[in-house]
């Protein structure tokens, strides 16, 4: 990958797009700390950020949805409220006294609940193993909200979920963009990016091949600039 | 496997128990005298001491094998300084303070140096009993007398080891159940991968428990010396494999993430200590011991693997 460079505002939905292997998810994993960049730098709010590891970038209020929730973002085996309290467990209770008072734990994890709309049929105390990708997505999505994050990366949020789920997400995802969020959205569903997205970046065999704000959205063009059929634009 | 058959075995380490009562029971009339009951638990206090810090690093599917050997070493150290004439509570401190060294090269050599835990603690382990018979020249010490006042001891008519191994238990169960501590130690050994990527502090965790594992096993240390008033070149010998058997039992799983202290690692450990002490009151032949804690190794392992079937 190389010759990347483009900004996420606040309150801005960006997608990226592009075929498998282009390097979306590449891209993605860097920007959290998960591979490593031979060199390039990232800002977060006109900061530099020295040193790229999911825990800094975690307190500085980025949150990564990978694309393997089952393998990445879940643990399987441990009960709803136990995943959808992992992220923010070392915020809470530095004291002794509060950690013994578990109700900050049970408020946040009833409040996320009903913000991502977690069918009511399931328990916090079930495993996540038993339930719908559509629900398990959203205790993926769930834990990373109550970071509060202020930018959220999403590399394949709606792969293999029901209808329902994936209009709760649009929805979760548009809600946290108007509290002035950035959201960076990886599909291969081009219709939803473009649904969805304000500006859509699109990405070749490691580069950022084109650029299109919302008004300029056309399948055509954007279909060319991934397979790399028309003249490059932009950088 | 089906919902029952899920229940029998979350109840199967109290189903054996109460058979195993209900045989030293009918085999013997002493065996269920009230007496012998609070013997049982009195002598399993240590093995549950080691068993709940093993059950923090079986959590993270770690394992410590050099747990005995840290409750010797503790112990000769301390037994020494008693000896000497070093005032007690100095010599308990010393205990925790050796343990803590032990539990920090495990822990530095587990998470830096990334060497497979069960083969690193079981080199701790020959570290520990060799220093442990170079201290005490291989022979056993006979401690002065203020040791075994403190494991006679009574607060509010209740023993003092009785008190330690009570705290201990409570303590660890409110640790692994209502801190974020306790909750990222089930993350980790879930999958420290995920976990990493959740932004816990691996290593740290890491690091932890094997502390409280060493730690663990000076209480333990503490609580033995406080019954024998004396440390033999065996003092705490196999107490890892007992801790583990213990924990296993009681559901901890040995692939992590699962397990708890209160009930499951209590249980195991009452569970071993009411077989070897059933087995001394019916006149068992001693030739036969290892036997049965083979039979007891051979139950954990089994109930952990119907377990895992299960889940």
């Amino acid at each position: 990958m190389e010759n990347i460079s483009f900004t996420l505002h606040r309150g801005e939905v960006l997608g990226l797009s592009g075929l498998m292997g282009a390097g979306r998810s590449k891209l993605a994993r860097i920007l959290f700390g998960l591979d490593t960049r031979e060199h390039g730098e990232v800002r977060l709010a006109g900061e530099a950020l020295h040193r790229l590891s999911p825990r800094h970038l975690i307190e500085r209020g980025v949150a990564f949805l990978t694309e393997n929730r089952r393998s990445e973002g879940l643990c399987l085996a441990a009960a709803v409220a136990d995943n959808l309290a992992l992220v923010t467990l070392p915020q809470h209770g530095r004291t002794p006294v509060r950690w013994l008072l578990r109700d900050w734990w049970q408020a946040a994890v009833t409040r996320i609940r009903s913000v991502v709309q977690l069918d009511s049929k399931t328990s916090d105390t079930q495993p996540v193993r038993t339930m719908s990708g559509g629900n398990q997505q959203k205790v993926v999505l769930g834990k990373w909200l109550l970071t509060n994050p202020k930018v959220l990366i999403l590399d394949e949020p709606t792969r293999s979920i029901d209808v329902g789920a994936k209009f709760e997400i649009y929805r979760l995802i548009h809600e946290l963009a108007d509290q002035g969020a950035g959201v960076l959205v990886i599909s291969s569903e081009m219709e939803e990016l473009m649904g969805l997205c304000d500006r859509i970046l699109v990405m070749r065999s490691g580069k950022l091949v084109d650029d299109l704000p919302r008004k300029q959205f056309d399948r055509e063009r954007i279909l060319a600039a991934a397979l790399g059929t028309k003249k490059e634009v932009g950088s | 496997m089906n919902r029952a058959g899920q229940r029998l075995l979350d109840f199967a380490p109290l189903l054996l128990f109460a058979a195993v009562l209900a045989f030293f029971g009918t085999q013997s009339e002493k065996f269920l005298e009230p007496r012998n009951l609070v013997n049982i638990v009195v002598q399993a206090s240590s093995t549950s001491i080691v068993a709940v810090g093993m059950t923090f690093v079986l959590l993270t599917a770690g394992v410590d094998l050099s747990v005995g050997a840290i409750m010797f070493v503790a112990a000769a150290i301390a037994g020494k300084m008693a000896i000497a004439g070093w005032p007690l509570p100095l010599a308990l401190l010393v205990m925790v303070g050796v343990s803590l060294v032990f539990g920090a090269f495990n822990a530095f050599s587990i998470t830096r140096v990334r060497v497979a835990a069960f083969i690193f603690t079981l080199a701790t382990l020959f570290i520990g009993r060799g220093l442990g018979l170079r201290i005490t020249e291989t022979r056993a010490l006979n401690l002065p007398d203020s040791f075994l006042q403190i494991g006679s001891a009574r607060f509010l008519s209740v023993p003092l080891p009785a008190w330690l191994f009570a705290g201990v238990l409570i303590l660890a169960h409110l640790v692994l159940t209502r801190t974020p501590f306790g909750r990222q130690i089930f993350a980790v050994g879930h999958d420290v991968e995920m976990a990493k990527k959740a932004g816990i502090r691996t290593g740290r965790i890491l690091a932890a428990v094997d502390l409280i594992s060493g730690v663990c096993a000076a209480v333990a240390a503490m609580v033995t010396l406080g019954q024998l008033g004396a440390v033999s070149p065996k003092f705490g010998e196999q107490k890892e494999f007992a801790a583990i058997a213990a924990a296993v039992l009681g559901g901890t799983s040995l692939l992590g993430g699962r397990g708890n202290v209160l009930p499951g690692t209590l249980l195991g450990a009452l569970l071993i200590q009411t077989i070897e002490n059933g087995l001394v009151i019916i006149n068992a032949n001693p030739y036969l011991y290892p036997m049965v804690t083979s039979v007891v190794i051979f139950a954990a392992v089994l109930l952990e693997s119907l377990r895992n079937r299960v889940k």
